[in-house]
Formats: C-alpha cells, sequence, structure tokens
C-alpha cells in the first residue's frame, strides 16, 4: 500500500490556484469584516483546496474508468460525492 | 439583494455590505476558479485519455465553491473561539482533525518554523526564570556518528 505521499505524487496536478483567489473567496465569506486571516493559513486552505480537487478528479476517473465508459458523467460525480464528503470533513 | 446604485455612487459606509452582495465580484470569482478547474480537467485528461463533460467541470467548481464557503466559516467560528481576530495555523490544523493525511500534509507545513520558535520560547523562558545568561546554543549534530562507507575503505 502507497503511503499518503506518493498517491498524492500519482494524483497532483500542476495547475495551481491563481494567487490571491482563495484569499478572495474566504474574505467574501467571512461575516465579520474585523477577522484577519494569517498569512501561512492561505497556504494551507491552498494545500487543501488542491487535494479536495485532485481527489475529486481521481475518483471521478476511477468511476468512469471502472464503468469502462471514456467520458464523465454527472453520474460519476453523484457516485463520488457522498464517501468525498464525509472524507473531507 | 441587490443594490441598485451605480458604482460610482456608493458611498464608503456600505462598500463593504456590497462586497459581500455584489454579483459581479462573486461572478468574476467563479469564473476565475472554473478557468483553473477547466485547466486541471485537461491535465488529467491528457494523462489518462479520460475526458470531462462541460457540465461535470461546472459542478465541480460548484462544489469546490461551497467547500471553500464553508472552510471560510469555520475558520472564522474558530478563531472567535479562541477570543482571536486573526486566523491561525491552529485553527486550520483543528479543521482538518478528522483527516489524517491532511494534517500530516498540515504539519509539514507548520514544521520548519515551529522548530526554531519552540527553542526561541525555550531560550527566552530560561531567561525569565533565573535572569541569567543565556546558555549557549548547543548543535547537536547526529550525523557525526555514522561512519560513511568511504571513510572505511
Amino acid at each position: 500500500m502507497d503511503n499518503y505521499l506518493q498517491l498524492f505524487e500519482r494524483k497532483k496536478s500542476s495547475t495551481k490556484f491563481k494567487e490571491g483567489l482563495i484569499h478572495e473567496i474566504i474574505k467574501l465569506y467571512t461575516a465579520d469584516q474585523k477577522v484577519r486571516i494569517g498569512g501561512e493559513v492561505i497556504t494551507a486552505v491552498n494545500e487543501i483546496a488542491l487535494r479536495f480537487v485532485d481527489e475529486i478528479l481521481w475518483r471521478t476517473i476511477n468511476q468512469a474508468h471502472n464503468e469502462g465508459v471514456k467520458d464523465v458523467n454527472l453520474d460519476h460525480i453523484e457516485k463520488i460525492i457522498p464517501q468525498l464528503l464525509l472524507d473531507f470533513a | 439583494m441587490v443594490i441598485l446604485t451605480p458604482t460610482e455612487y456608493r458611498p464608503q459606509k456600505f462598500i463593504n455590505l456590497v462586497i459581500v452582495m455584489d454579483t459581479d465580484h462573486v461572478q468574476r470569482l467563479k469564473a476565475s476558479l472554473h478557468f483553473t478547474m477547466g485547466k486541471m480537467c485537461e491535465e488529467q485528461e491528457t494523462k489518462t485519455q479520460i475526458s470531462f463533460d462541460k457540465n461535470v467541470i461546472a459542478t465541480i467548481t460548484e462544489i469546490l465553491w461551497q467547500k471553500i464557503k464553508l472552510i471560510a466559516e469555520d475558520l472564522e467560528a474558530f478563531a472567535k473561539h479562541g477570543k482571536r481576530t486573526t486566523i491561525n495555523l491552529d485553527d486550520v490544523k483543528l479543521l482538518v482533525r478528522r483527516n489524517e493525511d491532511l494534517k500530516a500534509i498540515l504539519e509539514t507545513l507548520g514544521s520548519p518554523n515551529s522548530e526554531e520558535n519552540a527553542k526561541i520560547d525555550k531560550r527566552k523562558a530560561l531567561v525569565k526564570k533565573k535572569k541569567t545568561d543565556i546558555p549557549p546554543e548547543v548543535h547537536l549534530d547526529t550525523d557525526d556518528d555514522i561512519v560513511t562507507a568511504s571513510e572505511i575503505c
């Protein structure tokens, strides 16, 4: 069984989010305007979001592959979603 | 709720409100996210020869958007709970407490600084307690004990 680092290396995509994108979105949804966000926090949340997306893509591709289909459909996402949301708290 | 005043006329006190409810801003951010999703899907397509439908990419964008929204609300609640006005790395670690792999990743993020900080804090505490000289730094270089193969032969 691969350890998590190797698994992530396989799934990892090289594209990243644009610099301040996550920061902007978080700012949108923090209700209290006075709350400030630490520097490392943005990096950390970037990592989390990146892993989340890698995981979605990986699982949907897996699902489509197991069905023998060459296109990813909404059905595949439906099958993935419950376990994914449970895994990411 | 949409504020109908044109952008030039918005008085200062409304500007914070507007940023939250301004659908343009939201649309632009979502579009940027959508674009990045598209690029990631393209990359996976070249790797695996399995293509993504357009509506799938849009759905993934929406899922991610909601996820980040939840993260933001949680982080803010954690910071408030700790009676702080700044969101900390500790808040993020609390966020991922249920997921072992994410916890490990966050450990690597925090550790390069936290070791030095721990050392600095220890030395400071010593100085405060005894008010004596700061003990000299001891560098424990464990690699000295290891005899390399080149030294033997």
